[in-house]
C-alpha cells in the first residue's frame, strides 16, 4: 500500500485533533490541579475546546461549494459536507455535556475532570466514525467513540444502578461491536474490499453478489452491531438500563451523540452504498426492504407501547429515544430507495436521507433540553426521576419547567416547536415516493407519534397540575440555564425557520455521492 | 456451491474423527492405575497448595492493564525501528520519525496521567 499524507488531510480531520488535543490537557489538568480544587474550570476548558472545534467545523463548512468530497490518509477518511454537518452537532454535543457536567458532578461527589475528557475523545470519535470510508477505520472509530461512554456511563460511582449500567452496556456493546466486525469480514470476504467506495463498485459490476447468502449475512450483521448502537428493537433492551442508570448529563449526549453518529453511518452504508438497488433479496429485491420495513414498525412500537407505564422519566426518556429511531429509520428507508438530497417527486422535496439528518439536529437539541432539566434533581449520586418527583415543580422553578415543557413538546412534535418540522419533513419525504408500503409505513408512524403524546404530556400534567408530595433536592446551576437557553433557542429556531437548516440538511446528503 | 471449503470441511471432520477415535480407544484399551499424585492439580511439579478459586487484589487487574498498555509500545516501536533504516532509504525518514513521534508523545502524555493519577503506587 502506498503511503500517502498532505497537509489537507490534517485540515480535513482538524475537528477531531482539537477535540483530542483538548481532551489529553483535560486529563492532564485533572491530575496536576490541586486534590481540594473544584473541577468546574476543566468542564470550562472542555466547552471552550468544543467550541474552538464547533468553529472550525463552521469554517470548513464555509468553504464547501457544491457536492464536494475530499479523500484523507489514502482513502480511509472523507471529508464532505456531511461529514462537517455531523462534526458540527457533535462539538455542540460536547459542549453542552460539558456545560451541563460541571456543577451535576459537583452535587452527586464526582467532581473529576476524566468527565471532560472523556466526553471530548468519544465527541473526536463520533466525528472520525462519521468521516470513514473504510469500514475497519468505521470500526475503531466507532470503539473511540463506545469505550468513552461505557465509562461515563458509570461515572457517578456511589451510584449502584449508573455501575450496573456502565457493565450492561459495555458487555452487550462488545458483543454488538464483536457482530458488526464479524459482518465486516463477511463483506470483505465477498467483495475484497472494506472500502466503501471499491465495495459499492463490485456490486455494480456483479448483480449477482447483492443475492448472495454470505453477502446476506454480512450485511444483517453489520446492520444489527449499527442497530445496537442506535437502539433499534429487537436490539433495544439495554437502552432504558443505561439511560437510566448513566447520570444524566452522559444520558444527554449518549441520546443526541451516539444515536446521531450510528445513525449518519447507517445514511452512508445502508442509503448511499448499499442502497436497494445494489442489494437484492428475496423476490424483486423486497427481502431488504422488508427487514428494515419489520425493524422500523418493531421499534416504533416497543419503544412508544413500554414507555406508556414508566414512572421513571429517564426510563420514559429511553424508551420514547428507542421511538424516535424508529421514526428516524422510515428517513432511512425513504432515503435508501435512491435519492441523494435530490427531488424525489415534488419540486420541494428534501428527500429522506435529509430529513434523518434534520431530525437528528432537532432531536438532539430536545432531549439536552429536557434532560438539562431533569439533571437539576438530585444530590449525593442519588437522583429523583420519578413522576411524582415533578409534581408542582412548575411554579417553584418557572424557567426550569418551561425548558422541559418546550423540550416534551419538542420530542412529542407539536408546531411550532424543531421536532414538529423534523417529522413533518421526514413523513413528506416518506409519502411522496408515492408506494402504498411506504405510505403504510407513514401511516403507522403518525399512530405511534399520537401515542407518545399520551406520555409526555403526562409529564407535563405532573408539572402544572399536581401537589408536590415530598420534598425534592434541586440544585441550581448557571451551566444547565446556559444549556437550556442554547437548546430552547436551537429548538424554537429549528421549529420557525427551518428552511435555512432544511437547506444544510439537503446539501450535506448531496454530497454523500461517492467517487 | 462453495466448492472451495470441501477442503477445509474435509479436515475439520477429519480432526474431529481422528481426536475423537484417539480419546476413546486410549479410553477403552489403556491400563488406568489411578493415584493421589496423579489425579492432582498440576503444579509445574510442586506440592499444590491451598485453592485455585481464591480473590486476588482488584490492583493486579489496573496493573495488568497498564501493562497492556505500555507494552504496546514496544509493539509498535521494534518493527518500526527494524524497518526504519529501508523508510531513509525510500525518502519517508522524517515523517516516519514524526509518526513515530506523534505515537510516543500519546503515549508519554498517558504515562504523565497514570503517574500523577497514582495508579503506580501499590497502596
Amino acid at each position: 500500500m502506498e503511503i500517502t499524507f498532505q497537509a489537507s488531510d490534517l485540515w480535513g480531520i482538524l475537528p477531531a485533533l482539537i477535540l483530542i488535543a483538548f481532551a489529553s490537557v483535560a486529563a492532564l489538568m485533572e491530575v496536576f490541579a490541586r486534590p481540594d480544587q473544584s473541577r468546574g474550570f476543566i468542564a470550562g476548558f472542555g466547552a471552550i475546546g468544543s467550541l474552538v472545534a464547533l468553529a472550525v467545523s463552521i469554517w470548513q463548512w464555509t468553504g464547501i461549494e457544491g457536492a464536494y468530497q475530499v479523500p484523507l490518509f489514502g482513502k480511509m477518511l472523507v471529508m464532505d459536507a456531511f461529514s462537517t454537518f455531523f462534526n458540527g452537532i457533535f462539538a455542540v454535543g460536547a459542549l453542552l455535556a460539558c456545560l451541563l457536567g460541571g456543577r451535576y458532578l459537583r452535587e452527586h461527589k464526582a467532581d473529576f475532570g476524566e468527565y471532560t475528557a472523556l466526553v471530548l475523545f468519544a465527541a473526536a470519535g463520533m466525528g472520525l466514525m462519521v468521516q470513514s470510508r473504510d469500514l475497519v477505520v468505521m470500526f475503531v472509530n466507532l470503539e473511540i467513540m463506545s469505550i468513552p461512554i461505557y465509562v461515563l456511563s458509570g461515572f457517578v460511582r456511589k451510584n449502584r444502578r449508573g455501575a450496573e449500567s456502565a457493565l450492561k452496556y459495555f458487555l452487550m456493546g462488545s458483543v454488538a461491536s464483536a457482530v458488526l466486525l464479524y459482518g465486516v469480514a463477511f463483506l470483505y470476504g465477498m467483495t475484497g474490499s472494506t472500502d466503501l467506495v471499491a465495495m459499492r463498485e463490485a456490486f455494480d459490476a456483479d448483480k449477482a453478489l447483492g443475492t448472495s447468502l454470505l453477502v446476506k449475512v454480512g450485511m444483517v450483521f453489520l446492520l444489527g452491531g449499527l442497530a445496537f448502537k442506535v437502539a433499534l428493537a429487537p436490539f433495544h433492551l439495554w437502552t432504558p438500563d443505561v439511560y437510566d442508570g448513566a447520570p444524566t448529563p452522559v444520558t444527554a449526549f449518549m441520546a443526541a451523540g451516539v444515536k446521531a453518529a450510528g445513525f449518519a453511518v447507517m445514511v452512508r452504508v445502508f442509503a448511499v452504498t448499499f442502497g436497494f438497488d445494489a442489494l437484492e433479496f428475496g423476490a424483486d429485491g423486497k427481502g431488504w426492504v422488508g427487514l428494515f420495513y419489520a425493524l422500523a414498525v418493531a421499534t416504533m412500537f416497543a419503544g412508544n407501547l413500554a414507555a406508556i407505564p414508566q414512572v421513571n422519566v429517564k426510563r420514559m426518556l429511553a424508551y420514547s429515544s428507542i421511538a424516535h429511531a424508529g421514526y428516524l429509520l422510515v428517513g432511512i428507508i425513504t432515503g435508501a430507495f435512491g435519492d441523494l438530497g435530490s427531488a424525489t417527486s415534488a419540486a420541494t422535496a428534501i428527500g429522506g436521507n435529509s430529513a434523518v439528518l434534520y431530525y437528528l439536529l432537532t432531536y438532539a437539541f430536545s432531549t439536552f433540553l429536557v434532560l438539562a432539566a431533569i439533571s437539576l434533581f438530585g444530590k449525593d449520586g442519588e437522583e429523583f426521576v420519578h413522576i411524582s418527583d415533578f409534581a408542582g415543580f412548575g411554579f417553584k422553578r418557572p424557567f426550569v419547567a418551561l425548558a422541559l415543557t418546550l423540550g416534551l413538546l419538542s420530542l412529542a412534535g407539536i408546531p411550532p416547536l424543531g421536532g414538529f418540522f423534523a417529522k413533518f419533513y421526514l413523513f413528506r419525504e416518506a409519502m411522496a415516493l408515492q408506494k402504498p408500503e411506504m405510505v403504510w409505513l407513514t401511516l403507522l408512524a403518525i399512530v405511534n407519534s399520537m401515542i407518545a403524546l399520551y406520555y409526555y404530556l403526562r409529564v407535563i400534567v405532573f408539572l402544572y397540575m399536581k401537589e408536590p408530595t415530598r420534598e425534592v433536592p434541586a440544585f441550581e446551576s448557571k451551566g444547565a440555564v446556559a444549556v437550556m437557553i442554547v437548546a430552547l433557542a436551537a429548538v424554537l429556531l429549528l421549529g420557525l425557520f427551518p428552511d435555512g437548516y432544511v437547506e444544510m440538511a439537503r446539501r450535506s446528503v448531496e454530497s454523500l455521492a461517492l467517487r | 456451491m462453495h466448492e472451495q471449503y470441501v477442503t477445509l470441511a474435509t479436515l475439520a471432520v477429519v480432526a474431529v474423527v481422528l481426536g475423537g477415535l484417539i480419546l476413546i480407544l486410549n479410553r477403552i484399551l489403556g491400563p488406568q492405575k489411578w493415584t493421589k499424585s496423579k489425579l492432582d492439580t498440576f503444579e509445574t511439579g510442586n506440592e499444590p497448595e491451598g485453592d485455585a478459586r481464591h480473590r486476588f487484589s482488584i490492583r493486579f487487574y489496573l496493573v495488568a492493564i497498564l501493562f497492556i498498555l505500555f507494552d504496546i509500545e514496544a509493539v509498535f516501536l521494534f518493527p518500526w525501528a527494524v524497518v526504519y533504516r529501508e523508510y531513509i532509504g525510500a525518502g519517508l525518514g522524517l515523517f516516519m520519525f514524526m509518526e513515530m513521534l506523534v505515537f510516543v508523545t500519546i503515549l508519554g502524555l498517558g504515562l504523565a496521567y497514570v503517574w500523577r493519577k497514582g495508579a503506580l503506587e501499590w497502596d
